[in-house]
């Protein structure tokens, strides 16, 4: 469903911004901290994660660079701007006011 | 060719509608991940070609992948619109420059210069002119890109140039007698300053233009050597033809040096933006440089049969002096664009 790819792309540029605020890194570097600290749970589609690094890159949130590997090919790391650390703040807000609400109505109707 | 090699050219081949630059980075970063990806499964035990092959399929399908690369990088999209309107401004420039050069040509060859009303072939030469200021300089934008816009105002600050070096070498008595003093050639030069400005917010504006795919360079030097003869042979033509039977004097004539020496800009310009494509090799590009050197000296030699009534020709120095220049700067250009490109394979530093 639309909406549901829509929330999972939204949780997961959240992940990817809060990841990026520790330390730069690359495409499948994230893919990998990922699914390692999700105990598996996120498995995100390889090609699917680029877009949405390249869209939050144009939004400014991001910033790429080329970095040079010792004897291997280069690559593409990527860094959290001082405007993407703001937009971590604003969705991890958004992101805990949600959960609180769901828990609140989890346990209202819990029997 | 390796299935990275096959599944990146698909995946390139889909991205048609982003900027070139772009989509070669996206490419050389796919190649990074899929590489990685392949390595780590062959550590874990799968054959190279197994590995290869589970890593492009987990990388999902080329044209959905590249889609979604085309919608998340919409600032890097060439709108078709603007692409479609940009072909046509310069293809319509173009044949109205070619089609009053091959009128001046016919009427020059039947009936002589006086036969032409000097009124209605001064107001062609000044719309071709203009046209051809703002097609040259929305094509140099495009073809050279966000890097080399600024090229477009070459040909403006070139015109600038000529004529301070011309009234330089201009006696003072021939300037006393045109009525040049220092506060009309200072007037001038300002009204003269719109002219780079023109062409550089053009350029601006061509670069945020698409390109037309990936330009070989020598299909740019072509188009860019075409266009830009066509447009001074056009305006040399009726320039001649207006002006040489209303008043021949020298500082007049001189003028018609600096027409001639702004195709060497131009030209460059696309010579330039036709390195970035980082095709052309060393005898190609001294060939190119030597053919503009020989094009200049063409001109010069018009421009000498121009002014040889009207006493000593400064545009005889001049010409070969901005060549000198413009042959400088290319080499230099060249120089730093091979180092830059030997060196950035993927793509250099920071994006954009």
């Amino acid at each position: 469903m639309k909406s549901d790819t829509q929330h999972l792309k939204g949780t997961v540029r959240l992940l990817i911004l809060r990841l990026l605020d520790r330390e730069p890194m690359y495409g499948y570097q994230m893919i990998q901290h990922l699914k390692d600290r999700s105990e598996g749970y996120f498995q995100l589609g390889e090609g699917a994660l680029y877009p949405l690094l390249h869209e939050m890159e144009e939004h400014r949130f991001l910033r790429a660079q080329w970095r040079d590997q010792d004897g291997r090919p280069k690559r593409r790391y990527y860094h959290l701007t001082a405007k993407g650390r703001k937009e971590l703040a604003r969705r991890l807000e958004t992101w805990q006011g949600f959960t609180k609400a769901v828990d609140l109505v989890l346990e209202a109707t819990h029997v | 060719m390796s299935d990275i090699d096959t599944y990146l050219a698909q995946l390139r081949s889909h991205l048609s509608d982003l900027d070139p630059k772009r989509a070669d980075e996206i490419v050389a970063e796919a190649r990074t991940h899929i590489e990685s990806r392949a390595a780590q499964l062959c550590a874990g035990g799968m054959s190279e070609e197994e590995a290869t092959s589970e890593a492009t399929r987990t990388f999902g399908d080329p044209s959905q992948v590249a889609q979604d690369l085309v919608q998340g990088n919409s600032r890097h999209r060439r709108p078709i619109a603007l692409r479609v309107v940009a072909a046509i401004v310069i293809t319509f420039g173009t044949f109205l420059a070619l089609s009053f050069l091959v009128l001046g040509l016919l009427v020059l060859s039947r009936e002589g210069v006086t036969m032409l009303p000097a009124n209605l072939a001064a107001g062609a030469a000044t719309i071709v002119r203009w046209m051809g200021f703002c097609g040259l300089g929305l094509l140099t934008g495009i073809v050279g890109g966000r890097r080399f816009w600024w090229i477009a105002a070459l040909p403006g600050c070139a015109m600038i140039a000529w004529v301070l070096l011309s009234l330089s070498l201009t006696p003072p008595t021939v300037r006393a007698e045109a009525g040049l003093s220092v506060l009309t050639v200072l007037s001038g030069l300002v009204s003269l300053a719109v002219l780079p400005a023109l062409m550089a917010s053009l350029g601006w504006l061509g670069s945020r233009l698409p390109r037309p795919g990936r330009l070989s360079v020598g299909l740019t030097i072509i188009a860019g050597s075409v266009v830009g003869l066509i447009w001074v042979g056009a305006i040399m033509v009726l320039v001649t033809v207006s002006r040489l039977n209303q008043a021949k004097t020298e500082l007049e004539v001189q003028h018609y040096g600096a027409l001639a020496a702004i195709v060497m800009p131009v030209v460059l310009a696309f010579l330039i933006a036709g390195l970035r494509d980082r095709f052309l090799s060393r005898g190609a590009f001294i060939s190119s440089v030597s053919g503009l050197f020989g094009v200049g000296l063409l001109l010069s030699a018009l421009v000498a049969g121009v002014q040889w009534d009207a006493g000593p020709a400064p545009g005889l120095l001049a010409i070969p002096i901005l060549l000198c220049f413009a042959g400088l700067v290319a080499i230099l250009i060249y120089t730093v664009q091979t180092r830059s490109t030997a060196t950035s394979s993927p793509p250099p530093a920071d994006s954009e």
